[in-house]
């Protein structure tokens, strides 16, 4: 950093004199005026002018080099030593950890990379800016980190769960990148390795019904019983209808509430809810339309752990730049100042398939596959459950038969 | 001699094991009771349906370790008391002993275990399973009566024993977690590295990675996808 940059870093203050100066300049040549004849009003605004001409570039001056100073403030932040760590770097991810516990880490974070990478194809976005700091034992230790550190502390964990964690951490800096309608499928962690067995219960059970938030409501959306299990498009989903599985997520095409639910849950779904405030009863059907409309991206049969799933397996389906892809489809039409057309339903099958670098059809009968197969095995996690007890009581059997207050004399 | 090891076995616990019996027949019935009833209005979807199940699910891993506590401790009560005198002067070999004794407590873990089957089998057929769920009563069952013979098993192996190796493993077992707690709790201030000690994420790791505890934890639940 020059010198006189790190004047200015150290005298933010700068910016706003040379402001004030140039308004006390001006002011009293501005007062002048309002007393003089025409040619000394001409004159004196001839010189407020070129005042202002000459301290306009200084002005601009010393804002960038604040701004120059802040950002090198903020880099030099970041790279700054704390006693007893040590910094390592797995591609754009720069990771700080305890003196000597580098190499330990370096694996779970070149996974990661590797994970990641590849979907961006060489573009990285913004994660060169995001420090991580990982420490993983049996004990958490305390150390003093700059705030937008993003931590991974983990305690006795599996190497399984540390490198879920990590995937997770670095998951988490990507998300914000998303446009809103690909972070809303996405949730905050794009990309992570989706859990298809709880995806099947949802396949099955329907997603878990919103909680509402709103002044005087009761806070629970009652619903009419299996109405999320027994919606029309999830049940044509889990008998393996595409269409039926995007429309059971939320990718209705529709611009309305209203043919949504009527979609879902059929026509009668309103006068099933309870009272969800003062006004809003069995009677009063547009209060609660009104009401529940808040809470649209909630009520789709199938929710965010099918959604997410669904992103995730077109990333993997789509490979290398799966993730660009993702980002820059936008799935909407646009008016002619590139802006979307107020309630224009967002084409989440042609996003995903961008992404997915295949047909909607056959992303969604990939994923309907692999939940399908994620069917939790009832019986083959009791059968070894059981064949552990046996193990245990053969043991203690034993032990019994060896250990004995039997002692003669 | 197997018949009379039984016969003494279940006279010291007869009327806990009545009331385990009646317990576990009971308890299915009471973990479906959300199912049911006028659908026009009833309230509540699949999902809270199994969720109230849910909150009966702790009940049965605890039954099923109270069967074994109680058992495994009373199968040495009576040698015990009249200081291995009986046993003794029988003409046969410890392992033989050892083994019908066991036999008997374990036979009498099926009482319960029948009790729960009969239990869930009438809760099953008493409710109407919501399409995409299934029954899994044979499931609940087996996992009930191997969680019971191990817990029976343990306490088994520790009565047997002498006094002193039974206080060294419950020591180990109970008292060092429960030492780690306090000390986490009253010296934390003066030792702030015992703050990051968890005893309570320990237990839990030992009881899901291994150990005999494992049986206990798991999926308990009648009802299920």
């Amino acid at each position: 950093m020059s010198r006189r940059a790190s004047a200015f870093a150290l005298k933010p203050a700068r910016a706003g004199f040379l402001v004030g100066m140039l308004a006390s300049l001006v002011a009293p040549l501005g007062a002048a005026a309002r007393q003089a004849p025409d040619e000394e009003l001409a004159l004196v605004r001839a010189r407020a002018q070129a005042e202002l001409l000459r301290l306009t570039p200084l002005l601009a001056e010393a804002r960038s080099a604040w701004s120059a100073a802040n950002t090198e403030r903020v880099n030099a932040e970041a790279r700054r030593v704390v006693n007893g760590t040590d910094t390592i770097q797995v591609g754009p991810l720069r990771v700080i950890v305890f003196d000597g516990e580098g190499e330990a880490a370096r694996p779970y974070f070149e996974n990661a990379w590797a994970h990641y990478s590849a979907m961006l194809d060489g573009d990285p976005l913004s994660l060169p800016q995001r420090l991580f700091a990982f420490q993983h034992g049996f004990l958490r230790r305390k150390w003093y980190l700059p705030a937008h550190v993003k931590r991974i502390e983990l305690v006795w964990a599996r190497p399984a769960e540390v490198q879920r964690a990590v995937n997770d951490a670095v998951g988490r800096t990507l998300s914000p990148h998303l446009p809103q309608a690909q972070r809303r499928w996405a949730g905050s962690t794009v990309g992570q390795e989706p859990s298809f067995e709880a995806v099947y219960r949802e396949l099955v059970l329907g997603a878990a019904p919103p909680i509402l938030h709103c002044a005087g409501c009761s806070g629970h959306l009652r619903l009419p019983r299996n109405a999320f299990s027994a919606s029309a498009p999830l049940v044509a989903c889990r008998q393996g209808d595409t269409d039926a599985c995007w429309a059971a997520m939320g990718a209705t095409g529709n611009g309305e509430i209203a043919a949504d639910i009527a979609l879902w849950y059929g026509d009668d779904f309103g006068r099933w809810i309870e009272p969800l405030g003062p006004g809003c009863g069995r009677d009063h059907d547009s209060y609660c339309e009104q009401a529940i409309s808040y809470f649209w991206e909630d009520l789709p049969p199938l929710g965010d752990a099918s959604r997410a799933s669904l992103i995730s397996l077109a990333l993997e389906m789509g490979g290398r730049g799966s993730l660009v892809r993702l980002i820059e489809t936008r799935g909407y039409r646009t008016d002619d100042n590139g802006r979307r057309i107020l309630g224009e339903p967002i084409d989440y099958p042609e996003i995903l398939s961008s992404a997915a670098a295949v047909g909607p059809d056959e992303l969604m009968t990939e994923w309907l596959r692999r939940v399908q197969a994620a069917k939790p095995d009832r019986a083959g996690t009791d059968r070894d459950a059981r064949f552990g007890a046996i193990l245990w009581i053969t043991l203690f059997i034993a032990l019994a038969i060896r250990s004995t207050r039997w002692r003669l004399g | 001699m197997g018949k009379q090891l039984l016969f003494i076995h279940w006279k010291a616990v007869r009327w806990a094991l009545a009331t385990f019996v009646v317990a576990a027949f009971a308890l299915p019935l009471l973990s479906v009771q959300e199912i049911g009833g006028d659908a026009a209005t009833a309230s509540g979807t699949v999902r809270s349906i199994l969720g109230n199940a849910s909150e009966w699910l702790p009940l049965f891993p605890v039954l099923a370790a109270s069967i074994g506590l109680v058992l495994g401790m009373s199968a040495w009560h009576w040698d015990h008391r009249y200081n291995h005198v009986y046993a003794l002067s029988l003409p046969i070999s410890r392992t033989r002993y050892v083994s019908l004794k066991f036999g008997a407590g374990a036979l009498l873990t099926l009482l319960p275990a029948v009790g729960l089957l009969l239990g869930s089998l009438v809760a099953i057929a008493s409710v109407e399973i919501p399409d995409g769920l299934r029954a899994y009563p044979l499931q609940l069952t087996g996992r009930f009566l191997f969680a019971a013979l191990t817990l029976y098993a343990l306490l088994f192996a520790l009565a047997a024993g002498t006094v002193r190796t039974t206080a060294i493993v419950l020591v180990v077992v109970w008292g060092l977690p429960m030492l780690a707690l306090l000390a986490a709790g009253y010296l934390g201030d003066a030792f702030p590295a015992l703050q990051s000690i968890d005893p309570g994420y320990w237990m839990v790791r030992v009881l899901e990675d291994f150990g005999p505890f494992r049986i206990l934890v798991g999926n308990w639940a009648l009802i299920d996808v």
